[in-house]
């Protein structure tokens, strides 16, 4: 049986064969709840970003280049819709919450991850990673659970393939340094 | 001896990323480096625990939710006209228009409406209403192309080209004669069925509005051989309550070799053309005068 590359299901999408959309959402939205799942630590939110997601790829679909993978492009609209949540949640933090705080805290920790659940034997490495920062966090998360490589991520987050690897490797030491302190 | 460029491997090493010479470096390295084992070790134990993290599945409502945004999605695109530039690009590229200065004429206008578009896009809301009542003008222009599209593609040896033509009248919201004209004569004297089925789908709700339509559908009861035209055409007179089409369906009814179905249904648009509206509340009387006169010929004789 031969399967339709992604490329060529988005292409006819972006040709208004919406149908097409069905087989990619089976592939993708999976690892992409995944992937915001470990990002907000919040299975509702990740919910409805995910949901966001695919509305924006059939909103955005005329954007679509079929010279480029597929993968890339989904991911990098996962990225910028949970910015979009993040920076939401940045506001209404700062709306209740001493600005001064939240500077101490460094401004990409934590604010998105207030709602988060510890709730089994996994709380440790939630709380660890929740004191990752996000770019942090996300590099782990590409790394270890999207099955990512460095040219990927790198492509992904804007710099050179080398650059992605020594961001995973301090990642994953700054996760260590707090895991183990506790 | 400097470790940290040995560190920065650990991730690849963990993740199998490394090349055959680097393992055998670093293997090497590890094996006289208590320092670097402890690391490596502390850094399995992180990664390790990562991994047996529970993978997050979503929920049995993602699902349904998607196909539910999709299939607004769909309705979207077919209902509304899309003006965007790129709807109207994806547009113009599907219809494969066969006359390069029908594009290039086409091609004008959609950049008219694009730069505009852009422009109004990009300008305040002082300019707003003026720009949109010109992007409102453009789009009429849009509109205009359409139908010289129609006209220009109604006569393809295509039947598939054809068919397109004919599925843009329901893209106009006001056809000029010309199209009105193009589109009877399609249904009179195209030699394929389903070009004729497709335009007389296409002028039935025109007619509604439209006398000259009414007309021309009354006449091509005569016009047709096909029992799936004709039966259709039966259909719309009674859609349309066209009374005047009651002596050309019985005069259908005396051809000869008539489909035995569609003389049923002839029979069934006379007799309910000529009760009248069946949405019209019947009085009990005239119920009773239908019945005891089996061939009413009232209306055929308002004619
Ligand atoms: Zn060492």
């Amino acid at each position: 049986m031969e399967t339709t590359s992604d490329e060529a299901l988005m292409a006819a999408v972006r040709a208004d064969d919406l149908d097409q959309l069905v087989p990619l959402f089976e592939r993708y939205h999976g690892p992409l709840f995944n992937y915001l799942t470990r990002l907000t630590n919040d299975r509702e939110t990740s919910e409805d970003l995910t949901q966001t997601v695919f509305e924006r790829i059939l909103k955005y679909r005329g954007s679509y280049q079929p010279t480029q993978p597929f993968k890339a492009w989904v991911y990098q609209m996962a990225r910028n819709v949970h910015a979009d949540y993040w920076q939401r949640q940045q506001k209404v933090r700062a709306a209740d919450v001493d600005v001064a705080e939240v500077e101490r805290t460094g401004g990409l920790r934590g604010a998105a991850f207030s709602q988060m659940r510890v709730n089994n034997h996994h709380d440790d490495l939630h709380e660890a990673l929740d004191m990752l920062t996000v770019p942090q966090r996300e590099i782990l998360v590409l790394n270890r659970f999207q099955g990512f490589g460095y040219e990927e991520i790198g492509k992904l987050l804007g710099c050179t393939a080398e650059a992605a690897r020594v961001k995973a490797h301090r990642a994953l030491q700054a996760l260590r340094k707090i895991y183990f302190a506790n | 001896m400097n470790c940290e460029p040995l560190k920065a491997q650990l991730v690849d090493y963990l993740s199998r990323q490394l090349t055959a010479a680097e393992h055998a470096a670093l293997t090497a390295h590890l094996a006289g480096c208590a320092e670097c084992r402890e690391e490596l070790q502390a850094m399995e134990r992180v990664w390790h625990t990562l991994g047996q993290a529970p993978v997050p599945e979503p929920g049995p409502q993602a699902r349904p939710a998607f196909y539910a945004m999709l299939a607004t999605f769909k309705d979207e695109l077919e209902t509304t006209p899309d003006y965007s530039l790129q709807g109207l690009w994806l547009r113009l590229r599907a219809w494969s228009i066969p006359r390069p200065a029908l594009r290039l004429a086409y091609s004008l206008c959609l950049l008219g409406v694009g730069v505009l578009g852009g422009y109004w896009l990009n300008s305040g809301s002082k300019t707003a209403a003026a720009d949109q009542q010109q992007l409102a003008a453009l789009a009429a222009q849009v509109g205009e192309m359409r139908q010289v599209m129609l006209l220009s593609l109604i006569d393809n040896p295509s039947a598939t080209e054809r068919l397109r033509a004919v599925g843009y009248t329901k893209e106009l919201p006001d056809p000029n004669s010309k199209v009105v004209n193009a589109l009877l004569s399609t249904l009179n004297h195209d030699d394929n069925v389903n070009v004729r089925l497709a335009t007389l789908e296409a002028l039935t709700p025109l007619a509604q509005a439209d006398a000259t339509v009414r007309l021309g559908l009354v006449h091509a009861l005569a016009q047709q051989d096909s029992p799936l035209v004709q039966a259709a055409l039966a259909d719309a007179m009674v859609q349309l309550q066209e009374r005047r089409s009651v002596p050309p369906l019985r005069r259908l009814l005396k051809q000869e070799n008539l489909d035995n179905m569609v003389k049923s249904k002839i029979e069934q648009s006379i007799q309910t053309l000529s009760d009248g509206p069946p949405a019209a509340p019947a009085t009990p009387q005239r119920h009773d005068q239908t019945q005891f006169s089996p061939q009413p010929a009232r209306a055929a004789l308002a004619v």
